[in-house]
């Protein structure tokens, strides 16, 4: 092995920069922040998060396509007023149950306004009669023929069945049916049978299917323009409208809204009390103090969270009267409303949260660098403020958006059992409730509110689990 | 052991107590009394609060109530032809109980199949798909499971009923048929279950087998499956369990919807009817059970948890 | 003249992080004899820990065999599948580790623990099994062994805990048994007896041991040859004597530096810097940047392992013939000086 001799010389060794860290010393959130950033899961929740808040703080700002023309501020809880080419304020009931309708999407057939129903040939031909005497009369089945005739139409819907409706080669809506007594076959224009008080025209709907159930009722499924029944086609509602004309579009961002405040609320009342609790317990930890509070959350915590909400709201009404009695300003209902159910959500969630601060501040209270702290003089309030509440901040940031979704979650639960927020108020709990009751006609109106209540509250768990994974210090 | 489940009985009965109390007198600050309908005149009104001895002073109606708790009477519900609560609870009780179990039993156990799986084959398909369905899991609420099964299932696919049905021999639900009904519904309820147990499970292992005493067993020569069978598995499971007790309270709150959607005639209804119309002694019963069923899920777990980990066990029964 | 039953050579092993290759054990050559012990000694992240566990085949998933070969038996462990070291897991080479708290499965009775061992090993009967546990137990002088065996670790004392681990491990009479750091927990009397208790074991049972620690105490009483390990290499090697009391390596001389004896005068010298990173490990000699006897030559090559006795190695440019003389600090001179008397 040839080295040169020259090799064999004393050299300076760098003591000084033996000692020097040899990677970079980032600060305990900078190397959380860096960890969380890695996390693909984490980023993509955290994208669609930025996402919808952002939606949901400009969407409802300004209803898309409609003000209301009469000069007045459209409100989401009320019906939007809008005229139409005479001027004239358009009806609620034209604008109540809306399927929505994107412009530009509707042209691919999803978002085009169209519901598939099903409804009875009755409705289908004849429609819905004027009030009149006469007519109460000859809605009566003995009176068929009679009815017929009036109406200047060639058959009874109760004497056809259906079997297709479609337009021919110059672009006419017929009717194929089958007369029940003979069988026979017929081919008619759905001009000539259908009366002129059905709003089912040709160029308004579509036919589907014609099922008869076992009572022998012909129920027709057909797919209507609703926008085009109700002679508004010129208008635009991107989710639709619900049973009081409500836009959902607006109401779901503003849900999206009401449902954020109510969670942070509740998390914020829970945590705070949680936090001051248990740090508490925690620093007159194994003393007659600690043991006592503990003791009382076990008690409050082994009655199921159900029972204690019950009762709560069971007994709203004084509750809401003394809430009124200590506001400085005098309080609307649905204000009130608001404020039980966040002391409602907030009743057993603080129990949790008490426990954890006080075990970490157990366990901290007696860690080798506290005791070196205090043996250099520091004080207790020092010593909480500099050493256990950064170690306890991770944690405590993990546990609360971890309980962000459960809040949501659970304020939905409320409402639709009917114990959260009345209607007209728009939150995703009183949107899916709704949506359930017309889950058979329109199924976006569940499915819309439904589905962004589950991104958020996906987007928030995946954010949550990369916090606590990059604010862990095992992983470090 | 035998100790230890006398203390804990205690408690439990300890806590009823403070329940029922606490529900009475909370009860009394509700507003109106169950007779404020309008068709009802003054006078009426008089005759049935005295019917029901809510004129007399509060503590004189809870000691009378307290003794006929004891002999099984919890007070008649006022709005429903004074049937006896204890009867009508007992009689929604099963539905609801049926349904839950089920759906924790299963829940729990595809949750710790599938969580062991996530872990002994960790960072491959199988556990992000494990993660994946656990994240889902916990950010799809019950009833929008409920509403999206029963649109697809019931309604497109028809594979499955809409409502649930008790099993009825006269209208022809057999035994068979009623427990394809609680299918959809408990499964509604199990998928949160599945998803907690799940990623609670697969967090345990994964620590677990990092642990010294796996090493040490890897050390003495047992191979991969008899390591996790004999050593790891069962130490994972062990904060597994502890985690049952919160989720049957989940499940309770899920079952109120569930119950809704699919028409089971459960402790829900009766409840939600009785705080809107303020059925006192129903209120009072049903969250006695409510209370109850939670109490004795609580017990069931801390009794598994002393089963299985042996250092609970024997803490309890040494002197 | 003993047998050899194990031979390392140049091993190398790497562990694949997201941060890239860490080299954990970068070039390790030495020899196990039938019935010694040799103590390995180094600082933490040495690679101390992963020599022995690639010994034993328990390299954990993202560790790799990079280069060199360990033969036991005329086999070569490092090309040896899976399912063939499980019969000499346990059996022919066994383990025990640092903390007696954690090293037992706490949910199954000791008797359990100790009867697996056995029964996986060798074909017996139950009785069979239980009652050589029995004898195990008594071998590692637990008193009242046959009630102990229905007992659960949580039963037991640390000290007690970890005597049951060497009877776990000793229960197939392996030829080696490997020790890492396994008095490292405990407290100072119970160290004693278990360095005893496993002194007395190695004369009975006539097997190797292998006995990790960073405690150079330790290694004064069981150690019959150390190997110094500093950043993945054995840097010095030698009998128990030749170390303490004749070292070479700079790395060897800052620790018998750091550790005072009875004769100690003057200051304690700490080896400044810290250890370097093993995801890039330094060309040349590891300790040059912290010895202040380093050569240019230290930051170019790796020195081999130089001969100084038949049995005394050490990797230092220092012993080549072209380097200039140094004088040790002061402790080593006044311990050399011992030397003769101590090896007459």
């Amino acid at each position: 092995m040839n080295i040169s001799k020259g090799k064999f010389v004393f050299t300076k060794s760098d003591t000084a920069a033996a000692e020097k860290l040899s990677a970079v010393s980032l600060s305990f959130w900078q190397d959380a922040w860096r960890r969380l950033k890695l996390n693909k899961a984490a980023m993509f929740g955290l994208g669609i998060l930025i996402i919808i808040l952002l939606v949901a703080i400009i969407a409802p700002t300004r209803m898309v396509n409609q003000k209301n023309e009469d000069g007045t501020v459209y409100k989401y809880d009320a019906a939007p007023i809008i005229l139409d080419e005479d001027g004239v304020e358009i009806a609620k009931e034209r604008l109540a149950f809306l399927p929505p309708r994107v412009p530009g999407l509707e042209k691919i057939g999803i978002f085009d306004g169209v519901a598939q129903i099903e409804i009875g040939s009755y409705d289908l031909v004849i429609g819905v009669l004027p009030k009149t005497i006469e007519f109460n009369d000859l809605r009566k089945i003995t009176n068929k023929q009679a009815l017929i005739d009036k109406l200047g139409i060639p058959y009874h819907p109760y004497d056809i069945n259906f079997k297709s409706v479609y337009e021919d080669e110059n672009d006419v809506l017929m009717a194929d049916i089958i007369i029940v007594k003979t069988g026979e076959e017929v081919t008619i224009t759905f001009d000539e049978l259908s009366s002129e008080y059905t709003k089912y025209q040709q160029g308004n709907f579509e036919f589907v299917k014609s099922t008869i159930d076992k009572y022998g009722i012909e129920m027709i499924k057909i797919k209507a323009d609703y926008y085009e029944i109700k002679n508004i086609k010129n208008l635009y509602f991107w989710f639709g409208t619900d049973k009081l004309a409500l836009d959902i579009w607006t109401r779901v961002w503003i849900g999206v809204r009401v449902s954020l405040i109510i969670a942070f609320a509740s998390l914020i009342i829970d945590f705070t009390l949680g936090i001051i609790y248990g740090t508490i317990a925690g620093f007159y930890g194994g003393r007659m103090l600690d043991t006592v509070m503990m003791r009382f959350t076990e008690i409050i915590g082994s009655i199921p969270a159900l029972v204690l909400m019950i009762i709560f709201l069971a007994i709203q009404d004084p509750i809401s009267a003394a809430i009124n009695s200590i506001s400085p300003v005098p309080l609307t209902v649905p204000v009130i409303r608001l404020i039980i159910l966040i002391l409602a959500m907030s009743l057993t969630g603080w129990i949790g949260v008490a426990r954890v601060v006080r075990a970490q501040i157990l366990k901290l209270r007696d860690l080798e660098y506290v005791l070196a702290s205090r043996t250099l003089g520091a004080s207790k309030a020092r010593l909480m403020t500099k050493h256990l509440f950064p170690n306890i901040i991770g944690q405590i940031v993990v546990m609360a958006t971890f309980t962000i979704p459960g809040a949501i979650f659970y304020e939905a639960f409320l409402t639709f059992i009917g114990l959260g927020l009345p209607i007209p108020m728009a939150s995703l709990g009183v949107l899916v409730k709704d949506g359930y009751e017309a889950i058979q006609t329109i199924p976006e109106m569940l499915l819309i509110p439904a589905l962004i209540m589950v991104m958020l509250m996906l987007s928030i768990n995946l954010l949550a689990n990369g916090l606590r994974d990059a604010l862990d210090p095992r992983m470090r | 052991m035998v100790r230890y489940t006398i203390q804990r009985i205690a408690l439990i009965v300890l806590t009823l107590f403070l329940i029922l109390t606490i529900n009475f007198f909370l009860l009394r600050l509700m507003p109106g009394t169950p007779f404020d309908n309008p068709k009802i005149t003054q006078a009426q009104k008089e005759l049935m609060m005295r019917k029901y001895n809510l004129n007399d002073p509060p503590f004189v109606q809870y000691t009378r109530y307290l003794k006929g708790v004891l002999h099984g009477d919890m007070g008649v519900s006022f709005k429903l032809q004074d049937q006896p609560v204890t009867e009508l609870i007992l009689s929604k009780l099963p539905h609801t109980v049926k349904i839950g179990a089920q759906a924790l039993a299963f829940g729990v156990i595809v949750g710790i199949i599938f969580g062991a799986l996530a872990a002994i084959y960790r960072n491959s398909g199988i556990d992000h798909a494990v993660t994946i369905l656990g994240v889902l899991g916990v950010s799809i609420p019950s009833f929008v499971l409920a509403a999206f099964f029963q649109y697809f299932l019931c309604a497109k696919l028809g594979w499955f009923p809409f409502l649930y049905s008790p099993v009825n021999l006269d209208k022809g639900i057999t035994l068979w048929k009623s427990f394809y009904s609680t299918i959809l519904p408990s499964f509604s309820l199990a998928l949160f279950v599945i998803s907690s147990t799940m990623r609670y499970m697969r967090s345990e292992l994964v620590e677990v087998l990092n642990s010294d005493y796996i090493l040490l067993a890897r050390a003495k020569g047992l191979n991969k499956s008899q390591v996790i069978v004999r050593h790891a598995l069962r130490n994972a499971m062990i904060p597994v369990v502890t985690i049952i007790a919160p989720m049957a309270i989940g499940l309770m709150t899920g079952s109120l919807i569930i119950e809704r959607f699919y028409g089971v005639p459960g402790l829900s209804s009766l409840m939600v009817n009785a705080v809107n119309t303020n059925d006192y002694f129903l209120i009072l019963g049903v969250n006695m059970f409510y209370s109850l069923l939670f109490i004795v899920v609580v017990l069931i777990v801390d009794l598994l948890y002393g089963i299985i980990d042996p250092r609970i066990r024997l803490k309890g029964g040494e002197a | 003249m003993k047998d050899k039953i194990l031979e390392v050579k140049d091993l190398e092993v790497s562990f694949r992080t997201y941060a890239g290759d860490v080299q954990a054990v970068r070039g390790s050559t030495f020899d196990l004899y039938e019935g010694e012990t040799l103590a390995i000694v180094g600082e933490s992240g040495s690679g101390k820990s992963v020599t022995v566990k690639a010994i034993m085949g328990l390299l954990a998933t993202n560790g790799y065999y990079k280069n060199g070969s360990i033969m036991f038996e005329g086999n070569e462990i490092t090309e040896m599948k899976e399912r063939d070291m499980h019969s000499i897991r346990g059996n022919k080479i066994a383990m025990i580790f640092q903390d007696p708290m954690t090293s037992l499965d706490p949910t199954m009775t000791v008797g359990k623990q100790l009867t697996e061992t056995i029964k996986l090993h060798h074909d017996v009967t139950k009785k069979e099994a239980h009652d050589r546990a029995v004898n195990l137990i008594e071998l590692v002088e637990i008193p009242e062994p046959a009630s102990r065996m229905k007992q659960y670790p949580h039963q037991f004392s640390g000290g007690m805990r970890q005597r049951i681990v060497i009877a776990m491990a000793l229960a197939c009479e392996p030829r080696i048994l490997i020790a890492d750091e396994p008095t490292t927990a405990l407290d100072v009397t119970i160290q004693a007896q278990i360095i005893e208790l496993m002194n007395d074991l190695k004369e009975k049972l006539g097997v190797a041991v292998i006995f990790i620690t960073h405690d150079l105490g330790v290694v004064a009483n069981v150690a019959d040859r150390v190997a110094v390990m500093y950043a993945g290499r054995i840097v010095e090697i030698g009998t128990s004597n030749e170390i303490f009391y004749n070292p070479y390596h700079p790395y060897t001389w800052g620790l018998m530096t750091s550790m005072p004896d009875l004769e100690t005068e003057g200051k304690l010298l700490a080896i400044p810097g810290t250890p370097p990173n093993l995801l890039h490990p330094p060309v040349g000699d590891a300790f040059a940047l912290r010895s202040e006897y380093a050569m240019e030559i230290d930051f170019e090559e790796a020195p081999p392992l130089f001969k100084i006795s038949e049995t005394h190695y050490a990797a230092t440019w220092l012993l080549h013939e072209y380097a200039p003389k140094v004088t040790p600090p002061a402790i080593i001179v006044k311990r050399k000086e011992r030397f003769s008397e101590v090896s007459e």
